[in-house]
């Protein structure tokens, strides 16, 4: 049993290393074994900001969860994850060590809840490009593209 | 007889705007307040007098909700656009409640980001102490990384004042454009 265990976490270790780097880019967004990070973007950031906002949708279509360890980019001093809670009205931040993905199913990044926070970004601009490298739990790391667009789109009056 | 005081005792009912506004039932005066606006100009009461103000406190680094909210009132004056009648004496401010590191330089830079016409507002941390209790809104540094790196919690209401300078309506939560402009133009409707 527990050499069975043993081997099977040899056996992750493996598949892990082979897949270090060996990020693909499917027509549909960032994907690895298992693991696919879709629609990625970066909230244009006010001049001046301290921070900006990240979104995507990590789906993990492995039997097990998934955990994103950390997450850096070029353009910014280091990547927090943060969650955004209204309660009572009052707006406020929690910071979180990590992300994990559920066995089979997508954890969604979106506005006015789980994010990755920028801290310290250049100045970035709509249309720009620009590159998140994503550790996840055995070493995988995936580097994905995200857009840099307006926080809201402007609707027509 | 004590049912019909009891009755007449009772404040008369608000305009139903929907979910997005609570419409208070009687018009809240505030007291007067000393505080400058981006232009270095005073900014107390009398700058809400004559115009229909929809206020908003926060702070010029908050990551998400102030970007949103102005992102969000930029919009109803833009779906309010084609009716120069509500825009012509409407006006966004943003009063931040970070005078240590929100200058007014740095305000007028932030909020013209947004929109040109929003006007960005601050002053001493006792001035806006009293404004914002007169007005029930909250705000607390949290999460400080250093000195100059913090956070503040913060009520995330938009207030509406009307011509008077009286607290009308309070948008709880702001993150649909039209459905505020509806409940604006519904109320202006309503008033007028």
């Amino acid at each position: 049993m527990e050499v069975n265990r043993i081997q099977g976490i040899f056996r992750k270790i493996l598949q892990g290393t082979l897949l270090v780097g060996a990020c693909v880019l499917s027509s549909a967004g960032y994907a690895f074994a298992g693991v696919e990070v879709k629609d990625a973007w970066i909230a244009e950031p006010p001049p001046g900001a301290m921070s900006a906002a990240g979104f995507m949708q990590i789906h993990n279509s492995d039997a097990r969860a998934r955990t994103l360890l950390q997450a850096s980019s070029p353009v910014c001093k280091r990547i927090e994850f943060h969650q955004s809670i209204v309660e009572n009205n009052i707006a406020r931040m929690d910071e979180l060590e990590h992300i994990v993905i559920g066995p089979n199913s997508t954890f969604a990044l979106e506005l006015g809840g789980y994010h990755l926070m920028l801290i310290r970004p250049e100045a970035l601009h709509v249309g720009q490009r620009v590159k998140l490298q994503l550790e996840f739990d055995g070493g995988e790391q995936v580097i994905v593209e995200a857009e840099v667009r307006k926080l809201l789109p402007e609707s027509e009056p | 007889l004590f049912v019909v005081e009891s009755y007449r005792a009772m404040p008369p009912k608000p305009p139903d705007l929907g979910d997005v506004a609570m419409v208070l039932p009687v018009p809240m005066d505030i007291p007067d307040f000393a505080l400058s606006s981006q232009d270095g100009n005073p900014f107390g009461k009398q700058r809400l007098v004559g115009r229909w103000s929809f206020v908003f406190f926060g702070y010029t680094y908050c990551p998400t909700v102030c970007p949103a909210t102005l992102s969000v009132l930029h919009q109803v004056r833009r779906l309010l656009g084609n009716d120069p009648q509500l825009v012509g004496d409407m006006q966004v401010v943003f009063i931040s409640v970070d005078p240590e590191r929100d200058t007014l330089e740095r305000l007028a830079t932030y909020v013209s980001y947004f929109d040109p016409t929003f006007i960005g507002v601050t002053g001493t941390s006792s001035e806006l102490e009293r404004l914002t209790k007169a007005l029930g809104v909250y705000y607390k540094k949290a999460a400080q990384i250093s000195p100059e790196e913090y956070e503040i919690e913060h009520t995330q209401s938009v207030m509406l004042f009307d011509p008077q300078g009286r607290l009308e309506a309070i948008f709880g939560n702001p993150t649909d454009p039209k459905a505020i402009a509806k409940a604006f133009r519904n109320l202006r409707n309503l008033k007028e």
